[in-house]
Protein backbone atom coordinates (compact mmCIF):
# COMPACT_ATOMS: atom_id res chain seq x y z
CA UNK A 1 0.00 0.00 0.00
CA UNK A 2 1.24 3.36 -1.28
CA UNK A 3 1.92 5.85 1.62
CA UNK A 4 1.34 9.99 1.13
CA UNK A 5 4.24 11.67 1.39
CA UNK A 6 4.17 14.05 4.43
CA UNK A 7 4.54 17.47 2.34
CA UNK A 8 0.87 16.80 1.94
CA UNK A 9 0.96 15.76 5.76
CA UNK A 10 1.73 12.34 4.83
CA UNK A 11 2.57 10.91 8.55
CA UNK A 12 -0.26 8.46 9.06
CA UNK A 13 -0.69 8.46 12.16
CA UNK A 14 -1.78 4.89 13.35
CA UNK A 15 -2.17 5.54 16.51
CA UNK A 16 -0.63 7.55 19.64
CA UNK A 17 1.67 5.43 21.77
CA UNK A 18 3.79 6.41 24.90
CA UNK A 19 3.05 10.44 24.13
CA UNK A 20 4.43 9.76 20.25
CA UNK A 21 2.31 9.57 16.99
CA UNK A 22 4.28 6.52 15.20
CA UNK A 23 4.86 7.13 11.27
CA UNK A 24 3.67 3.91 8.99
CA UNK A 25 5.73 3.50 5.98
CA UNK A 26 9.09 3.21 4.57
CA UNK A 27 11.47 4.77 7.01
CA UNK A 28 9.22 5.60 9.36
CA UNK A 29 9.94 3.21 11.94
CA UNK A 30 9.49 4.75 15.44
CA UNK A 31 13.32 5.70 17.51
CA UNK A 32 10.57 6.07 20.39
CA UNK A 33 12.26 3.03 22.05
CA UNK A 34 15.85 4.82 21.72
CA UNK A 35 14.85 8.46 22.49
CA UNK A 36 12.89 7.58 25.89
CA UNK A 37 16.22 6.93 27.12
CA UNK A 38 17.07 10.48 26.68
CA UNK A 39 13.64 11.91 27.34
CA UNK A 40 10.32 11.22 28.65
CA UNK A 41 6.91 11.49 27.46
CA UNK A 42 4.23 13.68 28.43
CA UNK A 43 1.66 15.69 27.47
CA UNK A 44 2.19 19.40 28.54
CA UNK A 45 3.33 22.78 26.70
CA UNK A 46 6.12 24.86 27.03
CA UNK A 47 5.92 28.55 27.72
CA UNK A 48 8.58 30.33 25.50
CA UNK A 49 8.17 33.98 24.54
CA UNK A 50 7.98 34.24 20.80
CA UNK A 51 9.54 36.89 18.43
CA UNK A 52 8.04 38.52 15.78
CA UNK A 53 4.97 40.15 17.71
CA UNK A 54 4.24 43.94 18.69
CA UNK A 55 2.08 45.07 21.85
CA UNK A 56 -1.09 46.95 20.30
CA UNK A 57 -1.84 50.44 21.79
CA UNK A 58 -4.46 50.44 24.33
CA UNK A 59 -6.63 53.13 22.55
CA UNK A 60 -6.91 50.63 19.41
CA UNK A 61 -9.77 48.24 20.03
CA UNK A 62 -10.21 44.55 18.83
CA UNK A 63 -12.86 42.60 18.85
CA UNK A 64 -12.00 39.51 20.54
CA UNK A 65 -12.20 37.97 24.20
CA UNK A 66 -12.63 40.23 27.01
CA UNK A 67 -9.54 40.60 29.20
CA UNK A 68 -9.67 39.19 32.22
CA UNK A 69 -10.37 41.39 35.35
CA UNK B 1 -6.24 43.59 35.45
CA UNK B 2 -6.15 44.54 32.19
CA UNK B 3 -2.99 43.45 29.90
CA UNK B 4 -2.13 44.81 26.36
CA UNK B 5 -3.60 42.86 23.82
CA UNK B 6 -0.35 42.18 20.93
CA UNK B 7 -0.02 41.60 17.39
CA UNK B 8 1.47 38.46 15.84
CA UNK B 9 3.74 38.85 13.09
CA UNK B 10 5.08 35.73 11.82
CA UNK B 11 1.93 35.10 9.36
CA UNK B 12 -0.09 36.39 7.30
CA UNK B 13 -3.08 36.38 9.29
CA UNK B 14 -1.44 38.76 11.68
CA UNK B 15 -3.72 37.57 14.49
CA UNK B 16 -4.85 40.18 17.21
CA UNK B 17 -5.17 38.59 20.95
CA UNK B 18 -6.34 39.53 23.74
CA UNK B 19 -5.04 38.49 27.15
CA UNK B 20 -5.19 34.33 27.06
CA UNK B 21 -6.19 34.24 23.81
CA UNK B 22 -4.14 32.02 20.84
CA UNK B 23 -3.93 32.49 17.27
CA UNK B 24 -5.25 30.88 14.91
CA UNK B 25 -2.06 28.44 14.99
CA UNK B 26 -3.42 26.91 17.94
CA UNK B 27 0.60 27.27 19.61
CA UNK B 28 0.89 31.41 20.28
CA UNK B 29 -1.06 32.87 23.16
CA UNK B 30 -1.16 35.82 24.34
CA UNK B 31 0.10 35.69 27.83
CA UNK B 32 0.02 39.15 30.06
CA UNK B 33 1.16 40.93 26.87
CA UNK B 34 3.52 38.70 25.59
CA UNK B 35 3.57 36.57 23.20
CA UNK B 36 4.26 32.79 24.18
CA UNK B 37 4.90 30.18 22.09
CA UNK B 38 3.50 26.83 23.90
CA UNK B 39 5.85 24.33 21.85
CA UNK B 40 9.18 24.93 22.29
CA UNK B 41 10.98 22.16 22.25
CA UNK B 42 7.31 20.26 22.78
CA UNK B 43 7.23 17.74 19.24
CA UNK B 44 4.69 15.69 19.34
CA UNK B 45 5.95 13.34 16.73
CA UNK B 46 9.66 12.64 15.89
CA UNK B 47 10.76 10.33 13.42
CA UNK B 48 13.77 9.63 11.16
CA UNK B 49 13.13 9.06 8.09
CA UNK B 50 14.54 8.65 4.22
CA UNK B 51 14.97 12.07 2.97
CA UNK B 52 13.03 11.06 -0.40
CA UNK B 53 9.90 11.43 2.26
CA UNK B 54 9.96 15.54 2.60
CA UNK B 55 10.24 14.77 -0.42
CA UNK B 56 13.35 16.07 -1.60
CA UNK B 57 14.85 14.01 -4.60
CA UNK B 58 17.63 16.51 -5.63
CA UNK B 59 19.10 17.02 -1.72
CA UNK B 60 21.53 14.00 -0.03
CA UNK B 61 19.80 11.61 -1.75
CA UNK B 62 19.47 8.68 0.03
CA UNK B 63 20.47 10.03 3.61
CA UNK B 64 18.52 9.91 6.62
CA UNK B 65 17.07 13.01 8.39
CA UNK B 66 15.50 13.51 11.96
CA UNK B 67 11.93 15.33 11.40
CA UNK B 68 9.78 16.51 13.76
CA UNK B 69 6.62 18.26 14.39
CA UNK B 70 4.55 19.94 17.11
CA UNK B 71 0.94 20.66 17.08
CA UNK B 72 -0.74 23.14 15.35
CA UNK B 73 -0.74 24.75 11.68
CA UNK B 74 -1.65 28.48 10.41
CA UNK B 75 -3.05 27.12 7.45
CA UNK B 76 -6.43 24.60 7.94
CA UNK B 77 -6.49 22.24 4.60
CA UNK B 78 -9.70 20.13 4.21
CA UNK B 79 -7.04 18.01 2.95
CA UNK B 80 -4.82 17.07 5.30
CA UNK B 81 -3.24 14.50 6.26
CA UNK B 82 -1.62 14.87 9.39
CA UNK B 83 -4.72 16.67 10.94
CA UNK B 84 -4.82 14.64 14.09
CA UNK B 85 -1.80 17.17 14.74
CA UNK B 86 -2.07 20.05 12.81
CA UNK B 87 -5.93 20.98 13.42
CA UNK B 88 -5.40 20.51 17.72
CA UNK B 89 -3.76 22.48 20.64
CA UNK B 90 -0.63 21.51 22.13
CA UNK B 91 -2.23 20.41 25.36
CA UNK B 92 -3.92 17.41 23.48
CA UNK B 93 -1.42 15.89 22.12
CA UNK B 94 0.93 13.56 23.82
CA UNK B 95 4.89 15.75 23.83
CA UNK B 96 7.68 15.03 23.98
CA UNK B 97 10.60 17.27 25.87
CA UNK B 98 13.42 17.58 23.10
CA UNK B 99 15.02 21.16 23.30
CA UNK B 100 17.20 22.59 20.35
CA UNK B 101 20.32 20.74 21.64
CA UNK B 102 19.24 17.61 22.21
CA UNK B 103 17.52 17.11 19.19
CA UNK B 104 20.84 17.73 17.42
CA UNK B 105 22.74 15.67 19.47
CA UNK B 106 19.91 12.28 18.46
CA UNK B 107 20.08 13.05 15.27
CA UNK B 108 23.64 12.96 14.86
CA UNK B 109 23.87 10.37 17.10
CA UNK B 110 21.73 8.39 15.05
CA UNK B 111 23.62 8.99 11.48
CA UNK B 112 21.34 11.81 10.36
CA UNK B 113 22.66 14.41 7.90
CA UNK B 114 19.81 16.84 8.28
CA UNK B 115 16.73 17.95 10.59
CA UNK B 116 13.49 18.36 8.95
CA UNK B 117 11.36 20.84 10.37
CA UNK B 118 7.85 18.99 9.13
CA UNK B 119 4.94 16.95 9.19
CA UNK B 120 2.81 20.08 9.97
CA UNK B 121 4.51 23.13 9.42
CA UNK B 122 7.47 24.49 11.02
CA UNK B 123 6.36 28.01 10.64
CA UNK B 124 4.20 27.88 13.68
CA UNK B 125 6.90 26.21 15.89
CA UNK B 126 9.14 28.80 14.82
CA UNK B 127 11.75 29.55 17.36
CA UNK B 128 12.18 26.02 17.91
CA UNK B 129 12.51 25.50 14.49
CA UNK B 130 15.19 28.67 14.23
CA UNK B 131 17.11 27.60 17.59
CA UNK B 132 17.56 23.90 16.65
CA UNK B 133 18.64 24.95 12.84
CA UNK B 134 21.55 27.21 14.08
CA UNK B 135 22.82 24.64 16.75
CA UNK B 136 22.58 21.85 13.90
CA UNK B 137 24.69 23.95 11.83
CA UNK B 138 26.77 24.11 14.18
CA UNK B 139 27.28 20.81 14.21
CA UNK B 140 27.46 19.58 10.66
CA UNK B 141 23.64 19.11 9.86
CA UNK B 142 21.91 20.58 7.24
CA UNK B 143 18.43 21.90 7.80
CA UNK B 144 14.90 21.33 5.69
CA UNK B 145 11.66 23.12 5.86
CA UNK B 146 8.43 21.09 4.80
CA UNK B 147 6.47 23.91 4.72
CA UNK B 148 2.87 25.62 2.81
CA UNK B 149 5.30 29.00 2.89
CA UNK B 150 2.34 30.88 4.91
CA UNK B 151 4.75 33.67 6.74
CA UNK B 152 5.63 37.16 6.62
CA UNK B 153 8.60 38.15 4.88
CA UNK B 154 10.61 39.29 7.41
CA UNK B 155 10.65 35.97 9.82
CA UNK B 156 10.99 34.36 6.43
CA UNK B 157 14.00 36.08 5.33
CA UNK B 158 15.57 35.16 8.83
CA UNK B 159 14.54 31.64 8.73
CA UNK B 160 16.35 31.38 5.12
CA UNK B 161 19.51 32.25 6.91
CA UNK B 162 19.69 29.06 8.86
CA UNK B 163 17.65 26.74 6.00
CA UNK B 164 19.40 24.79 3.43
CA UNK B 165 16.50 22.86 1.69
CA UNK B 166 12.83 23.66 1.55
CA UNK B 167 9.82 21.64 0.16
CA UNK B 168 7.02 24.15 -0.77
CA UNK B 169 3.51 23.14 -0.98
CA UNK B 170 1.97 25.23 -3.92
CA UNK B 171 -1.50 23.67 -3.44
CA UNK B 172 -2.57 26.02 -6.54
CA UNK B 173 -2.65 28.79 -8.42
CA UNK B 174 -5.83 29.84 -7.69
CA UNK B 175 -6.40 32.29 -4.61
CA UNK B 176 -10.11 31.06 -4.22
CA UNK B 177 -8.65 27.37 -3.91
CA UNK B 178 -6.28 28.80 -1.42
CA UNK B 179 -8.91 30.84 0.82
CA UNK B 180 -11.50 27.84 0.33
CA UNK B 181 -9.81 24.30 0.95
CA UNK B 182 -6.63 25.73 3.11
CA UNK B 183 -8.32 29.40 4.68
CA UNK B 184 -5.35 30.65 2.86
CA UNK B 185 -4.19 33.20 0.29
CA UNK B 186 -1.96 32.38 -2.34
CA UNK B 187 0.24 35.55 -3.11
CA UNK B 188 2.21 34.81 0.52
CA UNK B 189 3.00 30.99 -0.74
CA UNK B 190 4.25 32.92 -3.91
CA UNK B 191 6.28 35.58 -2.44
CA UNK B 192 7.68 32.71 0.31
CA UNK B 193 8.80 31.09 -3.04
CA UNK B 194 10.44 33.66 -4.52
CA UNK B 195 12.15 34.69 -1.16
CA UNK B 196 13.35 31.68 -0.58
CA UNK B 197 15.03 31.31 -3.78
CA UNK B 198 16.56 34.70 -3.65
CA UNK B 199 18.17 33.64 -0.18
CA UNK B 200 19.62 30.64 -1.36
CA UNK B 201 17.70 28.12 0.41
CA UNK B 202 17.14 24.91 -2.23
CA UNK B 203 13.79 24.17 -3.09
CA UNK B 204 11.45 21.63 -4.40
CA UNK B 205 7.66 21.94 -4.92
CA UNK B 206 4.56 19.82 -4.56
CA UNK B 207 1.63 20.03 -6.01
CA UNK B 208 -0.97 17.97 -4.14
CA UNK B 209 -3.91 17.10 -7.36
CA UNK B 210 -7.03 16.70 -5.54
CA UNK B 211 -9.93 15.30 -8.18
CA UNK B 212 -12.57 18.25 -9.16
CA UNK B 213 -10.84 20.42 -6.50
CA UNK B 214 -7.51 21.55 -8.30
CA UNK B 215 -7.03 19.57 -11.42
CA UNK B 216 -8.15 21.62 -13.93
CA UNK B 217 -4.94 21.49 -16.77
CA UNK B 218 -5.38 24.92 -17.33
CA UNK B 219 -4.54 25.99 -13.93
CA UNK B 220 -1.68 23.27 -13.49
CA UNK B 221 -0.70 24.68 -16.78
CA UNK B 222 -0.55 28.16 -15.42
CA UNK B 223 1.09 26.70 -12.18
CA UNK B 224 3.69 25.58 -14.48
CA UNK B 225 4.43 28.42 -16.08
CA UNK B 226 4.81 30.30 -13.40
CA UNK B 227 7.28 28.16 -11.66
CA UNK B 228 9.04 28.17 -14.95
CA UNK B 229 9.27 31.96 -15.09
CA UNK B 230 9.87 32.60 -11.68
CA UNK B 231 11.93 30.13 -10.58
CA UNK B 232 13.29 28.40 -13.57
CA UNK B 233 13.15 25.26 -15.54
CA UNK B 234 15.40 23.25 -12.60
CA UNK B 235 12.95 23.68 -10.20
CA UNK B 236 11.58 20.30 -8.96
CA UNK B 237 7.85 19.87 -9.34
CA UNK B 238 6.03 16.94 -7.49
CA UNK B 239 2.47 15.67 -8.32
CA UNK B 240 1.62 14.29 -5.25
CA UNK B 241 -1.28 11.67 -5.19
CA UNK B 242 -4.19 12.39 -3.10
CA UNK B 243 -5.66 10.04 -0.30
CA UNK B 244 -8.97 10.65 0.84
CA UNK B 245 -8.47 12.59 4.35
CA UNK B 246 -10.04 15.10 6.99
CA UNK B 247 -13.20 16.78 5.87
CA UNK B 248 -12.25 15.51 2.05
CA UNK B 249 -13.33 12.03 2.72
CA UNK B 250 -16.12 11.92 0.09
CA UNK B 251 -13.70 12.43 -3.08
CA UNK B 252 -11.95 9.61 -4.34
CA UNK B 253 -7.96 9.29 -4.73
CA UNK B 254 -6.09 10.85 -7.40
CA UNK B 255 -5.88 8.32 -10.63
CA UNK B 256 -2.21 7.58 -11.36
CA UNK B 257 -3.16 8.77 -15.04
CA UNK B 258 -3.66 12.10 -13.99
CA UNK B 259 -0.51 12.40 -12.73
CA UNK B 260 1.04 11.10 -15.10
CA UNK B 261 0.02 13.57 -17.46
CA UNK B 262 -0.03 16.39 -15.33
CA UNK B 263 3.78 14.90 -15.04
CA UNK B 264 3.89 14.87 -18.91
CA UNK B 265 2.45 18.62 -19.58
CA UNK B 266 4.94 20.07 -17.08
CA UNK B 267 7.91 18.32 -18.33
CA UNK B 268 6.44 19.37 -22.09
CA UNK B 269 6.21 22.86 -21.11
CA UNK B 270 9.52 23.29 -19.92
CA UNK B 271 10.52 22.07 -16.68
CA UNK B 272 13.23 19.50 -16.33
CA UNK B 273 12.59 17.45 -12.90
CA UNK B 274 9.17 16.59 -12.66
CA UNK B 275 8.11 13.79 -10.43
CA UNK B 276 4.88 12.11 -9.69
CA UNK B 277 4.47 11.24 -5.78
CA UNK B 278 2.48 8.23 -4.10
CA UNK B 279 2.50 5.99 -7.16
CA UNK B 280 5.47 4.11 -6.46
CA UNK B 281 6.82 2.21 -9.26
CA UNK B 282 4.92 4.19 -11.94
CA UNK B 283 8.91 5.47 -13.02
CA UNK B 284 7.80 8.84 -12.40
CA UNK B 285 10.03 8.79 -9.31
CA UNK B 286 13.16 8.74 -11.18
CA UNK B 287 15.09 11.39 -12.24
CA UNK B 288 16.07 12.19 -16.03
CA UNK B 289 18.64 13.85 -17.29
CA UNK B 290 17.64 16.65 -19.03
CA UNK B 291 20.12 16.66 -21.98
CA UNK B 292 20.79 12.68 -22.16
CA UNK B 293 17.44 11.38 -21.12
CA UNK B 294 18.87 8.50 -18.90
CA UNK B 295 17.79 7.85 -15.65
CA UNK B 296 20.44 9.03 -13.36
CA UNK B 297 19.18 8.44 -10.07
CA UNK B 298 16.37 5.65 -9.46
CA UNK B 299 14.30 5.62 -7.38
CA UNK B 300 11.27 2.85 -6.16
CA UNK B 301 9.25 4.38 -3.29
CA UNK B 302 11.65 5.98 -1.09
CA UNK B 303 14.53 3.34 -1.98
CA UNK B 304 17.24 4.29 -4.27
CA UNK B 305 18.65 1.41 -5.87
CA UNK B 306 21.16 3.69 -7.96
CA UNK B 307 22.57 6.88 -8.05
CA UNK B 308 24.58 7.76 -11.15
CA UNK B 309 25.52 11.50 -10.57
CA UNK B 310 29.30 12.09 -10.50
CA UNK B 311 30.69 15.87 -8.70
CA UNK B 312 26.87 17.36 -9.79
CA UNK B 313 26.82 15.95 -13.12
CA UNK B 314 25.26 13.36 -14.77
CA UNK B 315 27.71 10.10 -15.10
CA UNK B 316 26.54 9.54 -18.62
CA UNK B 317 26.84 12.90 -20.27
CA UNK B 318 28.40 15.45 -18.07
CA UNK B 319 25.31 17.71 -18.21
CA UNK B 320 25.19 19.31 -14.60
CA UNK B 321 21.88 18.31 -12.35
CA UNK B 322 20.48 20.92 -10.38
CA UNK B 323 20.15 19.62 -6.74
CA UNK B 324 22.34 19.51 -3.43
CA UNK B 325 24.44 16.20 -3.64
CA UNK B 326 27.39 16.38 -0.99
Amino acid sequence: MSKPDDSKGGLEISRRRFGLGLAAGLGGASIFAKLKNFVKPHTGVSFHEAEFYERIPPDKKISLIEDEK
Amino acid sequence: MSYPAVRCNLCPRECELSHLERGDCRVRINYQGKLISLVYGKPCAVHIDPIEKKPLFHFLPATRVFSLATAGCNLHCKFCQNWEISQINPEDTSNLTLDPDKVVRIARNKGCQSIAYTYSEPIIFYEYTYDTSVLAHQAGLRNVLVTAGFINEKPLRRLCKVADAANVDLKSLSDEYYQRICSGRLKPVLDSLKIMQEEGVFIEITNLIIPTLNDDPDLMRRMCDWILNQLGPEAPLHFSRFHPQYKLRNLPPTPAEVLLRARDQAMAQGLYYVYTGNIPGSGGENTICPNCKNVVIERIGYHVPGIHIKNGTCAFCGEKIHGVWS
